[in-house]
C-alpha cells in the first residue's frame, strides 16, 4: 500500500522515515509493521502481509524530516479469509 | 446462638496460606484488601480516563488492551492458581465502602428480587452487547461499561445492606463464584469443635470486643455465609473479613480439591442445596454456554453464519440476526444436550426424579469445563497480547508528557504466536472435560452407588459433545471485527 505526506502548504514531503503500522480491532493480536520507502513526490510505499482476517486500522507512524513525530491513522481495513 | 455445623467437612486437613511465613502475614494484614483494591482502582481509572483521551483504536488503547487482555486473563489465571482474588481486589467495593460513610444503606435485599435471576439478565446482557457492539473495539465503549459497573453497584449497595450487588447483581462476582468452585482454595474453619463452643457468630454477624450491646468494629460476612455451615467457595468474595472477624482465630484460607463441592449435595450457608436452586442451575447453564458462545463470536465461521441468517429473515437487523444465534446457542443447545442427559440418566439407572431434578443436581458437574472453555478463550488473549500494554503505554506517555520518558515503543511486542497457544488451549478443554466428567460421576456414587457408571454415561457424552463444538471452534481460522466495518 502507498501513503502520500504533504505538508500543511500541500506540498509532499520526501525524506521523512516512516513506517506502516496495521493493529487488529481486537487489542493484544500482534501488529504487522513493516517500513514505507519513499517513492518520490511524498509518497512511501510498504508491502504489508495481513496474519489474519478481520478488521484492521492502519497508520502511519514515524518522523518528519524536521524532527517531529507521526501517528496518524492512513484507513480501516476488511480483511476477509481466502476462500 | 450457634447452630450445629452441618458442614460435610469437619476439621480441617489441609494447608492454611494464612499461616505461611509471608504469604500469610500479608494477607492476614487488616488493610490487605483495601491496598489490592487500590492498585486496581488506579488500573480501573487509567482505563476510563484513557478511553476518553487515547486513541479511539482498540489496540492502542489501554482501556481496551487492560480490560480485555490483561484484566479477564488474570482473573481466570488466578482463580485457577488460587482464588477469587479479584473480587478481594474488587475497586468498585471499595468506592462504596467510602460513600457507605456518607450514607448507610438500612434496607435488606428484597426477598422476591430473587437470588441470581437478576445477574443471569445482566450475564446474558453483557455477553450480548459484547457480541453486537464488538466491545472488545471500543476504547469508550469499554470506558464505559466500567463506569456503569461503578454507577450500578453504588446504586445497590447504598440502598440495600450488604454485598447485595456481589451477591444478586454483579456478573462479573457470578463468573468469579463459579469459577472458584474449581479453585485450590476455600476460606474454611480451622476447628468445627470451636465453632461448636463460640456462641456469637462474629464471622457473620461482626466483631463486637466489647459484647452484644456494642458497637462493630470489625464487620462479619457480607454475603452472610456462616462459616461453620458454609460449604465450597460459592458466593464468597474472598474478603477475608471473617478472618479479622473471628475472635478465635478460627478461619483458614485451605488448601483443598478443586472442584469437588459442586458433587456436595449438603445444605450450604445461605445458600441451601445446590439442587433447589433454579436461578443457579440457570446461570450455570448460561456461563458453560456462554463460554463456547463467546469463542464462536470471534472466528471466521460466525460471519458466514450471521449472512446465513441474515439472508434467511430477508436482511433482518444484526441484533435480530445475533439473538437467532444467541438463543440457538444459550437457550436450544442445552436444553437439548442438558434434558437428554437427564432423561437418559433417568432411563438408564432407574431414577425416579424427574427430569429437571436431574438436571438441577448434575448440572454442576459441567462447571470445570465451562472454566477451562472460559479460560482457553481468555489464556489466547493474554498469552499473545501481554506484551502489547508496553508499547500502548509507553505511547500513552508520549501522548502525556511529549516526549518519550519510558523509550519508544516497542511495538513489535506482543506474545507467544497463536499457533503455538493452540496446544494449550486443547489441553485446557481437554482437562475440563476430565474434571466435568470426574464430577458428574463424584454425583453418580452419591446418588446411584450400584449404578454410578451407567448414571454418569449420559453426562459423559454431553460433555464429550460440549467439548467436541468448543475444540472445533478453537480450530477455525479467527477473525475480529470492530464497529462500522461491515463485519
Ligand atoms: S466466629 Fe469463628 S469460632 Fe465463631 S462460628 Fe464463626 S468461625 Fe467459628
Ligand atoms: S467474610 Fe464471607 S465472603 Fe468474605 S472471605 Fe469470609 S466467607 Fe468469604
Ligand atoms: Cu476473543
Amino acid at each position: 500500500m502507498t501513503v502520500t505526506v504533504r505538508d500543511a502548504a500541500g506540498q509532499p514531503v520526501d525524506a521523512a522515515t516512516l513506517e506502516i503500522q496495521a493493529l487488529m480491532a481486537h487489542p493484544g493480536m500482534a501488529p504487522v509493521i513493516e517500513p514505507a520507502q519513499g517513492q518520490g513526490h511524498g509518497v512511501y510505499a510498504a508491502h504489508l502481509q495481513f496474519t489474519m482476517a478481520g478488521d484492521w486500522d492502519v497508520l502511519v507512524t514515524g518522523r518528519l524530516p524536521d524532527g517531529r513525530r507521526v501517528r496518524q491513522r492512513a484507513a480501516h481495513l476488511s480483511v476477509h479469509a481466502a476462500d | 446462638m450457634t447452630t450445629p455445623p452441618s458442614t460435610s467437612h469437619g476439621t480441617f486437613q489441609g494447608t492454611d496460606v494464612l499461616r505461611w511465613p509471608v504469604v500469610g502475614l500479608l494477607l492476614r494484614w487488616r488493610h490487605f484488601r483495601t491496598a489490592l483494591q487500590l492498585v486496581l482502582l488506579a488500573v480501573a481509572v487509567v482505563i476510563v480516563v484513557h478511553g476518553f483521551i487515547g486513541p479511539e483504536i482498540a489496540s492502542a488503547n489501554l482501556a481496551t488492551v487492560l480490560t480485555w487482555v490483561h484484566y479477564r486473563g488474570l482473573l481466570v489465571v488466578a482463580l485457577l492458581a488460587a482464588g477469587n482474588l479479584f473480587c478481594t481486589g474488587c475497586p468498585i467495593i471499595r468506592v462504596r465502602d467510602w460513600a457507605r460513610r456518607l450514607h448507610v444503606p438500612t434496607r435488606h435485599w428484597p426477598k422476591r428480587l430473587g437470588g441470581k435471576w437478576i445477574a443471569i439478565v445482566l450475564f446474558a446482557a453483557v455477553l450480548f452487547t459484547y457480541e453486537l457492539f464488538d466491545l472488545w473495539s471500543l476504547p469508550r465503549g469499554t470506558a464505559y461499561l466500567v463506569i456503569a459497573y461503578f454507577v450500578v453497584a453504588m446504586g445497590v449497595d447504598l440502598l440495600f445492606t450488604g454485598a447485595s450487588f456481589c451477591k444478586h447483581v454483579c456478573p462479573i462476582g457470578q463468573f468469579n463464584f463459579l469459577t472458584s468452585t474449581v479453585s485450590p482454595l476455600e476460606v474454611q474453619v480451622r476447628s468445627a469443635d470451636t465453632c461448636r463452643s463460640c456462641h456469637t457468630a462474629d464471622c457473620v454477624s461482626g466483631h463486637r470486643p466489647g459484647g452484644r450491646s456494642t458497637p462493630i468494629v470489625q464487620r462479619g460476612c457480607e454475603l452472610g455465609l456462616f462459616l461453620p455451615a458454609k460449604v465450597g467457595n460459592l458466593d464468597c468474595t474472598f474478603c477475608l473479613d471473617c478472618v479479622q472477624a473471628c475472635p478465635h482465630d478460627n478461619v483458614a484460607l485451605g488448601t483443598r480439591a478443586p472442584g469437588v463441592e459442586l458433587a456436595d449435595a449438603n445444605r450450604r450457608s445461605a445458600i441451601g442445596r445446590l439442587a433447589d436452586r433454579p436461578d443457579l442451575v440457570v446461570l450455570v447453564l448460561l456461563f458453560v454456554f456462554g463460554a463456547v458462545m463467546n469463542a464462536f463470536g470471534m472466528i471466521t465461521p460466525v460471519y458466514r453464519v450471521e449472512q446465513w441468517l441474515t439472508t434467511m429473515t430477508g436482511g433482518a437487523p444484526e441484533a435480530v440476526v445475533l439473538g437467532i444465534l444467541f438463543v440457538a446457542v444459550i437457550v436450544i443447545a442445552p436444553i437439548v444436550v442438558v434434558g437428554g442427559a437427564a432423561v437418559a440418566t433417568r432411563i438408564v439407572s432407574a431414577d425416579a426424579r424427574s427430569p429437571w431434578r436431574i438436571t438441577a443436581r448434575y448440572v454442576y458437574a459441567l462447571v470445570p469445563l465451562g472454566v477451562c472453555l472460559w479460560t482457553a478463550h481468555y489464556a489466547f488473549h493474554l498469552l499473545t497480547g501481554a506484551l502489547t500494554v508496553v508499547p500502548v503505554t509507553q505511547s500513552a506517555v508520549i501522548d502525556l508528557m511529549g516526549w518519550p520518558m519510558f523509550g519508544e515503543p516497542l511495538w513489535r511486542w506482543a506474545g507467544m504466536r497463536p499457533g503455538k497457544v493452540f496446544p494449550i488451549q486443547l489441553g485446557f478443554a481437554i482437562f475440563g472435560a476430565v474434571g466435568s466428567i470426574g464430577v458428574a460421576h463424584l454425583i453418580s456414587l452419591h446418588d446411584h452407588p450400584k449404578r454410578a457408571v451407567r448414571a454418569t454415561m449420559p453426562w459423559a457424552i454431553a460433555i464429550a459433545i460440549i467439548t467436541v463444538a468448543a475444540i472445533w471452534v478453537l480450530f477455525q481460522p479467527m477473525e475480529m471485527r470492530g464497529v462500522g466495518f461491515g463485519g
